[in-house]
């Protein structure tokens, strides 16, 4: 029998480690990327991010060149652009479509469905977000992508005047915005879930004295219960934008997987990172130069900065958001 | 306004003999406030009022009118159906899913079950909670955002807002930290701006759930004499734990006991003479 001191210690460090690890695991996994990603930056250089040209060479040959010190492929040239462009302007077709509908659903969740009807939804959200991706992606291209080819995407068109973004051609339904439907569908679940649990917590009392001063249920949770949970909610919202931002497989299934190709409308076909790096990775292993595999690993390096830099971004703006506190006069 | 309110008023600044010698001149002047009760109009007139929650019955057959200009208390064990009946005359309880009543409630010559426009009604009826319960927005806004919702202008609400706070004794206290966050004020400076959040849509009724029982006895007191001096110009019903306090405050006190009133009264009479076995019991125990 091991004495008490003895176990609170081991407690204490096995706590310590916890506490730590997943700091360590990101430090371990950032840095192995980077190490792995350097040859493909030494050899592209800037023009990686903004080129919009992907081309792996001529992975058979046994002359390689020779560029900035780094032997590739002949042929060889990395630009992501357009995969970057993929990446964010489907997940922010994507957010622009489940914020709201996840707000709105929490919302109504906590607010205005009667309990026992709520519990079957919020079981029905929570199964939703378990469901795996490929069921996603299997759905997209079975039953969304001709509905996006044949009715949203002609019914869109006629906004083309005012948005020229949105005018046609509409393709084949792979794209864009059956890739920022399917991404919603799918963070949709993970918004609410969580928004409604922070909405549940805020104290009744506050929303019982707004709606004693004779304000509507609009009204309250406006200027009550949202100022409440506005940082957790944008917490919720960072969270699904992650998840977007790095979804594979369901966006592999229904992008189009365009290359060398920006998007010139809704309805054109992408690639993002995350499936880019899906698809070409078993074509890059073959690369005898290895210079394949340390582009796919500067995409991911790229993806995961990406990443970052949205959630410092979130952060900021939350920041900012604090120091609103909206007084008058 | 009579010169009497006015020296109530004031009577802060009193000293002990001065008060007494005003007691005198009240009670000598009760055969006055005799002819003017009469003419007191009913506010609020509940009858055969019987309200469920589902299937379960929580409120029976209650008769009761509450006159303008008066502070009514509302006592009785937990779980009597006080608070509920409170908060049916505002409607709150119909906010809760499966409440039901039967009968007649009628709030300011307004038939509770028929009120449509729930908000200008609720804006007639001010609630005061059990726990103070401030917006979670600057000390000023929890004053002036109802009167921005129901389009007050900005000078107006503001002015509003600091008269209000006068009315309560906070404004000296809070004047440079209005743009401050109340969740730093004491309970009872929370519950007085909650007070005076509800008296800036200038209720004409004053619904208080057991007001001040998160309080400490000096807020208490300070509350009580604001519920007094209100009274002078609305309808108060307060539903009290605080057996004393009805004693201090109400002018007459309803009983209630599972569901029913059983005893409604002076407050006077109600506590000195009770008619009813039940009330005898709930008050001598209360009492000690």
């Amino acid at each position: 029998m091991l004495n008490a001191r003895i176990r609170s210690r081991i407690f204490q460090v096995a706590a310590g480690i916890a506490a730590v690890s997943p700091l360590l695991v990101l430090l371990f996994v950032a840095g192995v990327l980077v190490m792995d990603a350097w040859p493909a930056f030494k050899f592209q250089g800037f023009s990686f991010f903004t080129g919009i040209t992907w081309n792996m060479g001529n992975m058979y040959a046994s002359n390689p060149i020779v560029h900035n010190g780094v032997e590739g492929a002949p042929g060889a040239t990395f630009g992501i652009l357009p995969f970057i462009v993929g990446t964010i302007g489907s997940s922010l077709i994507a957010m622009m479509i489940a914020v709201p509908i996840s707000l709105l659903s929490a919302f109504a969740l906590v607010y205005k469905i009667p309990p026992r009807y709520a519990r079957w939804i919020s079981s029905a959200v929570e199964l939703l977000a378990g469901i795996p991706s490929v069921v996603f992606g299997l759905w997209g291209m079975v039953v969304l992508a001709p509905i996006v080819a044949n009715q949203i995407g002609p019914w869109l068109t006629h906004f083309g005047k005012v948005l020229p973004f949105l005018a046609g051609p509409v393709g084949s339904g792979f794209g864009l915005l059956t890739s920022g439907i399917v991404l919603a569908v799918m963070v949709i679940p993970i918004i609410t879930a969580t928004s409604r649990d922070l909405i549940a917590q805020v104290p009744k009392l506050p929303i019982e004295g707004a709606q004693a001063l004779g304000m509507t249920t609009f009204e309250s949770i406006r200027h009550i219960t949202f100022p409440m949970v506005r940082r957790g909610v944008i917490g919720a919202i960072i969270l699904g934008w992650g998840r977007a931002l790095g979804e594979t497989m369901a966006v592999l299934m229904v992008s189009g997987n365009a290359t060398n190709y920006l998007p010139t409308n809704l309805y054109s076909p992408i690639s993002t990172m995350a499936s880019t790096v899906a698809a070409l990775l078993d074509g890059a292993l073959t690369d005898f130069s290895k210079l394949s595999i340390h582009a796919l690993a500067l995409i991911a390096v790229t993806l995961l900065v990406i990443t970052m830099i949205t959630n410092l971004l979130a952060r900021l703006l939350v920041q900012l958001g604090r120091r609103d506190v909206g007084t008058e006069a | 306004m009579t010169n009497d309110t006015v020296a109530l008023d004031d009577s802060v600044h009193l000293t002990e003999s001065e008060l007494l010698e005003l007691e005198a001149v009240l009670t000598g002047g009760i055969h006055l406030k005799k002819t003017a009760e009469s003419a007191k109009e009913t506010v609020i007139r509940v009858e055969n009022l019987s309200a469920y929650f589902g299937h379960k019955q929580v409120l029976q057959n209650l008769q009761l009118e509450i006159k303008d200009q008066e502070i009514t208390a509302l006592i009785g064990p937990s779980g009597c159906g006080k608070t509920t009946f409170l908060r049916t005359l505002n409607r709150m309880s119909h906010t809760v899913p499966g409440f039901r009543h039967e009968g007649v409630v009628s709030v300011l010559g307004r038939d509770v079950s028929e009120v449509r426009d729930v908000e200008s009604f609720r804006r007639a009826v001010g609630m005061l909670f059990q726990r103070p319960n401030p917006f979670p927005m600057s000390i000023i806004d929890n004053l002036t955002l109802a009167l921005k919702l129901f389009g007050v202008s900005k000078k107006e609400r503001i002015e509003i807002a600091k008269d209000k706070l006068n009315e309560v004794g906070l404004y000296e206290d809070l004047k440079d930290r209005l743009h401050q966050s109340p969740f730093a004020l004491s309970g009872g400076q929370q519950q007085r701006l909650c007070l005076a959040r509800a008296l800036a849509v200038q209720p004409k009724v004053l619904l208080l759930d057991e007001p001040a029982s998160a309080l400490d006895p000096k807020s208490t007191k300070l509350l009580e004499d604001l519920f007094v001096r209100l009274a002078e110009h609305m309808t108060i019903v307060i539903v009290t734990h605080n057996l004393a306090q009805a004693k201090r405050i109400a002018k007459r006190t309803a009983f209630m006991e599972a569901g029913e009133i059983v005893e409604f009264e002076l407050t006077d009479k109600l506590f000195y003479h009770p008619q009813d076995p039940r009330t005898r019991v709930y008050v001598e125990e209360q009492i000690g």
